[in-house]
This record gives structure tokens, sequence and C-alpha cells, in this order.
């Protein structure tokens, strides 16, 4: 059977197990740029923040009710992923990470049926006491059925004690009559609105749908899904579209950039972030889209994008850093403020399959330079060797983290201090 | 190339040799003795896995303060955690008081447990260890740096 286990509030209950004076107290954690809310704690909901609320709209409730608040820290989110994987993977051979607060795995059914709730439990206990996070686990004979019973144990996580088990068809009626369908995994608003003339409302109606007209309302996906929602398990249901074939670094500058060359620098910084992001997966893109612009809020503000090609396909940062570079200054408007910058690479392919360039002739040097590259990197940290076109040390404009957390678990100068 | 005899009757020191003659060292000889030790071989100490760093529930502090110098803990020493292992009488734990973390022998006095510095020097409090003080974790190492 199919189990998946989320972090509740997993940024802010990260920040509370390396910080024990924020556990009592509403958090909030804030996006990068420190722009808005993107985790709140349960307290901080009971005070109406909402998810994404602007920084700067929530300022008087912040102050009034001693909000605390954090910049992100994604090392340290990244560090409690891993913790909080490599517990489930004690507990069953087969995990999947579903996002950074999610995973997939498999227990044990029960000789009646149903799911091994206790099991369950003892996954719950032990990753809290392993890594000091709080989880909540959905069983279900799919995975659909599995991440509708983590929602509802999430959604009423007194009643449940954080465990729903979606086994017994009779309590899959019951709850799914209650369960609105643009709560269930894989149904996007769109859907929602193609359901209602047909009376699909709840889950219940859903899960009621032949599967004939399932896809012909949507596609063979909602075929699979309704399957799903009654345990026969498609092993080829994929209620996500697969990971799109391109990545993106963009980030708003800490302080507004009005010079060409500050524009360059932060545009190249990104570019070579990107190139790194992808070299790590093996990938190679053969599209680089560059954009720049100012504040949204701001009258005239200089906004622009450009492509270019990249062949052959490349995730070299001399080659994307050295292009997006020169489409920095092709964009910069004399007078301009721009607040925010970013790189797009497109088209991304597996380094061994992508199709040569007729004329280009690869230096058989650049893969072991790169590899070097990234190995001092991943060894010594981030921009121990760099473009010396990125500058160096930080700047103005890069992404604001000024309540950022020490990093914790990541580097040995901010561990927690024992006294 | 031809090959070239000079025919010698007596050995000859290799500087005399015409300069197409002079050796150089172009790489080790594939024919070279094989290492005696090459059966024997293993990879070489680690300490990340002596000391199980990449366990889910391990986790490195700082020790700060003189509180457990009679412990043979100092101040600036790392100490390797142990979320998950259970404290027992006379383990030296990490704990939650007042908010902030410190570092204190777990020892059972008329049937409470508390928490105590183990420092005859200075005074420190004792610690009731009831509901609302947290055991974190379990120190398993410590780790001093001599080079001052």
């Amino acid at each position: 059977m199919w189990a998946i286990a989320d972090v509740s509030n997993f940024y802010c209950s990260s920040e509370r197990v390396f910080d024990p004076s924020l556990r009592d107290k509403p958090l909030i954690v804030l996006s990068n740029g420190d722009g808005c809310a993107i985790a709140r704690s349960e307290e901080a909901k009971a005070l109406h923040i909402k998810m994404g609320a602007p920084m700067f709209k929530i300022r008087d409730i912040v102050r009034e009710h001693g909000i605390q608040y954090r910049s992100s820290s994604y090392e340290l989110y990244a560090d409690m992923n891993r913790r909080f994987n490599q517990v489930l993977a004690e507990h069953s051979c087969t995990v999947e990470v579903y996002s950074i607060d999610e995973s997939f795995f498999r227990l044990p059914v029960l000789p009646n049926g149903l799911g091994d709730v206790a099991a369950a439990h003892r996954v719950i206990a032990a990753v809290k006491r392993a890594t000091g996070l709080p989880i909540r686990i959905g069983l279900g004979p799919t995975r659909t059925l599995s991440k509708v019973a983590n929602a509802l144990a999430k959604a009423s996580e007194k009643v449940w004690k954080g465990v729903v088990d979606l086994h017994d068809i009779e309590l899959r009626r019951r709850l799914f009559a209650q369960w609105p369908v643009e709560e269930v995994w894989g149904i996007a608003r769109a859907m929602t609105e193609r359901l209602r003339p047909l009376g699909v409302r709840t889950t219940a109606d859903l899960a009621a749908l032949p599967p004939e007209v399932a896809r012909d309302v949507g596609t063979v996906m909602l075929e699979r899904l309704v399957r799903e929602l009654n345990g026969v398990e498609c092993t080829d249901f994929e209620p996500e579209p697969p990971p799109s074939k391109a990545t993106a670094v963009t980030r708003c500058f800490g302080e507004p950039v009005r010079e060409v060359a500050a524009l360059r620098e932060a545009m190249v910084r990104r570019a070579v972030r990107a190139a790194e992001k992808i070299r790590a997966q093996d990938l190679a893109a053969t599209r680089l889209i560059a954009f720049a612009h100012g504040s949204r809020f701001k009258p005239n503000a200089p906004s622009a994008s450009r492509i270019a090609r990249l062949s052959p396909a490349t995730n070299d940062p001399r080659v994307i850093g050295g292009m997006a570079g020169r489409m920095a200054d092709v964009m910069y408007e004399t007078g301009g403020v721009y607040t925010k910058c970013g790189v797009m690479l497109e088209g991304l392919e597996p380094m061994t399959a992508h199709q040569a360039d007729l004329f280009a002739v690869p230096d058989p040097r650049s893969p072991a330079l790169l590899a070097a590259i990234d190995g001092l990197n991943g060894r010594f940290g981030r921009n121990t060797m760099r473009l010396a076109s990125e500058g160096f040390g930080q700047k103005s404009y890069d992404t604001k983290r000024a309540f950022k957390s020490p990093s914790w678990t990541t580097r040995i100068d901010q561990v927690p201090i024992a006294r | 190339m031809s090959a070239c005899v000079i025919p010698l009757s007596q050995p000859m020191p290799i500087a005399d040799l015409p300069p197409a003659f002079r050796l150089r060292v172009v790489s080790a000889a594939g024919a070279g003795f094989p290492s005696p030790a090459q059966d024997w071989e293993e990879t070489a100490i680690d300490l990340v896995a002596l000391l199980r760093l990449d366990r889910a529930a391990s986790f490195v502090f700082r020790v700060s303060g003189q509180s457990m110098i009679d412990a043979g803990i100092y101040d600036d020493d790392v100490v390797v955690v142990d979320r998950d292992a259970t404290p027992v009488s006379g383990r030296i734990v990490i704990a939650v008081v007042d908010g902030g973390f410190v570092i204190r022998q777990l020892v059972w006095r008329d049937g409470k447990p508390v928490l105590e510095a183990r420092n005859a020097r200075m005074r420190y409090d004792a610690v009731i260890a009831d509901e609302s003080v947290e055991v974190w974790g379990v120190v398993r190492a410590s780790v001093r740096n001599l080079q001052g």
C-alpha cells in the first residue's frame, strides 16, 4: 500500500528545532528577498496571516502580536528534508521524494486488508525523535488515495491524530461526501469548472464518475485519477506533468540596481547558478532567456527580455554566463531602476544525448574543468571558485535574507551553541 | 627510425653516449614489481563514518563555557549529539532550559531526573528535568581542536 508523509509547516518547524525560543510564538518564514510570508506556524495562521501575504501589508499585525519572522534558510530545509527521508527509508524500501516536505513510501497492508495505522504512528514517532519534525501520514491502496488521506489528516489534525487510512471503502464513502473536489490531488481549478456542470462537487461525485465519462471530460489522466480514487492502482499515473524541461534562477535585488555593470554582474551570477543546477542533473540547455525589470508598482519601469539559442547544447558557465552578461548590456536602459533579473534555461536535454553542432569544436578539457569547479564549490562552499565576471563578495543587489537563522546543520561555524 | 647498434667491448658511462641515446624517464614501466600491499589494501579511516555523522539523528553542537570541564568537555569543543538516543542516568545531554541550549549530565537524585553541571570550582544551579525541560539529545562524542 501507499503512504505519504508531509511535515507540518515544514520551514517553521525546522526553525523551531534549533531555536526553542520560537516554539510557543507565532512564526512566519519569508520568501527569497524577504517579501512575503511563505510558511506560517499554527499560531500565525490563527492570526489570519495568509499564505503569500506581503510583509508590508502585515507589518502592523506582526508588530502588534509579536509575530516572529525569519528569512528562508534553504540550507537548513534541504538538510532537514534529507534527514526526514532518511528516517522514512529506515521503515520502507521505497521512498519517492515528492516535494521538499512530502514523500511517498510504502508500508505493508494488514491481513484484514486495512492499512497499518500503528506502523504509521511508529514512523511519526521515529521522525519526531530523530529530527524533531512533526509529520502527518495518509494511507491508501493507491497514491491518489494516500494523498487524499494525508489532506484529510492535515485538515482535522485533532480528530485523526496525524494518520488517516483510506483502505476502508465505507470510510472513503463517508469522508469523500464531505471533501470538495478541488481539494483532490491533480484537480486544477479549470478542471473543477469543467466538472461542475456534471454535478461533480465532492470527491464522492468524482469517484462515482464512470471512467469513460471521466476520459471525455478530462483526459486519460482524469480517468486514471477516478480509477485510483476507487482503489485501482494505475502504475503510470502521474497526476502532475513531469518536470518541465527548464530551470530558472530569478531573484529580486536587495537594493535596486541602476548601473549597467551591476545589472550585468547580477545577471551573470544567476546564469552561472542556473548552469550549475543543470550540471548537477547532467543536463545541457539549448535556449537561454534573460530578463530584467523594475518594480511593477512604479510608472515607466524598465522591462526587457532576450532569448538566445545555445548551440551546441551546453551547461558551461563561461558560455551561459558570458551570453547572459551580453544580454544584460543590450537590455539595459539608461536611467532605468531595476528590481529583479533572472535567467531561464530551456530545452534541457541529457548531456550525453544532445545533438552536436556541425561547426562547433568542443574543447576536450572543458568537462574536467567544470567537474573541478563543481568539486571545489561542493567541498569548500559555494563561490569558492567563480567566474571573474560574477564579481566578488556580497553585493547590495544580492537577495536580501536579512533575518536568516544560522545554517545550524551545514556550517561548522554556525552550529547551535550549548552552554 | 632505424635501429642502431653500437658495438661495445666494455661498459660505457651514459653521459658519454651520443645525444640520440640519452635516456629519459617517460613513465613507470608497466612491468614493475606489483605492490606487495595490494592484497591488504583498505580504505583510509573515515571519521565521518566513525562518528556516524551521516545518521538522520546526528547533530553537531559547539560547547561554550566551563560548565562541563570536570567531565572533560571544554569551552569551544564540538560535540556530536544523537537526538534519538534514550537519555539514561549518567549520560551527558543537550537540554532546552529557558529557551536556550545547555549541556549537562543527567542523573537521578531521590528518584528525580536532574541536570547537573560538572565544574567543582564554579556554582551552577541544578535543574530538575521535569516536563518543562526538554532533553534535546544525548552527547555521544566530543572533538577538540588542540592547535588552540
